[in-house]
C-alpha cells in the first residue's frame, strides 16, 4: 500500500469522530502555539493558553461577522519583545478560529471559493490591534 | 483534521527537520528541478502523528493484561 493511501485511509477513519469542544480547544493551543513559536522562540504556551481564554470570551465569529467588528486600520507598532510575543500568541489564536469558521460557515453554504478575500482576512486578522 | 500535536506545533519542535527538507527542495530548485518529496514525506508524517493521536489505542497483548 503507498503512503498516500494509508494517509487516505486514515484521514476516512478520523473522519467519523466527532470532536468534543475540549478537544478542539486542546487543538487550537496546539495549533497557535506551533504557528506562533515557529516565528517567535518568546511564545510560551503559557501565553498562548493566557491569549486562548481572552480570545474564546469574545462570543463571535470572525469570518460570518466580519463587517461588524470594529478593527485598526493598521497594526499598533509594539517595542517591547515580551508584548509583541503576547499578541502574536493572541493572533495566532484568532487565526486559528478564523480558518475554523471559514470551514464551519462555507460548509453550511456550499459552493466554496478560495478567492483573494479570504487571504486578505487572514492577514488582516493576523496583524489586528485588538 | 481532529488530533494533537497538530502540524505546526510539531514542526515547532522539530525545526530541522522541516528546514532540512526546505533546503532539499531549494537544492532541487537550484539544480533546475521541481521536487518537494522530502516535505510532502515530513508534512504526511506529521499529519498521520496528528490522526492517530485521536484513535483508541490497541491493546497491547504482550502485558498480559487483556482479556484476550
Amino acid at each position: 500500500m503507498t503512503k498516500d493511501r494509508q494517509l487516505d485511509e486514515l484521514v476516512a477513519e478520523v473522519r467519523k469522530i466527532t470532536v468534543t469542544a475540549e478537544q478542539l480547544g486542546e487543538q487550537r493551543r496546539s495549533f497557535a502555539y506551533g504557528n506562533a513559536r515557529i516565528e517567535n522562540e518568546r511564545i510560551t504556551r503559557e501565553m498562548i493558553a493566557e491569549a486562548d481564554r481572552k480570545i474564546m470570551a469574545d462570543d463571535y465569529n470572525l469570518y460570518r461577522d466580519r463587517d461588524s467588528i470594529s478593527f485598526a486600520e493598521e497594526a499598533g507598532l509594539l517595542n517591547d519583545p515580551d508584548e509583541v510575543a503576547r499578541r502574536e500568541a493572541e493572533n495566532s489564536v484568532a487565526l486559528f478560529n478564523l480558518v475554523d469558521d471559514v470551514i464551519r460557515t462555507w460548509l453550511d453554504r456550499g459552493g466554496f471559493k478560495l478567492h483573494k478575500g479570504v487571504f486578505v482576512h487572514l492577514h488582516w486578522v493576523a496583524a489586528r490591534e485588538r | 483534521m481532529p488530533g494533537t500535536p497538530t502540524v505546526p506545533e510539531q514542526i515547532a519542535s522539530d525545526e530541522k527537520s522541516y528546514h532540512k527538507a526546505l533546503e532539499a527542495a531549494e537544492q532541487a530548485w537550484v539544480s533546475g528541478r521541481i521536487d518537494v518529496s522530502a516535505l510532502e514525506d515530513l508534512l504526511r508524517e506529521m499529519l498521520a502523528q496528528q490522526m492517530i493521536s485521536t484513535l483508541a489505542p490497541i491493546p497491547d497483548i504482550r502485558s498480559g493484561s487483556g482479556d484476550l
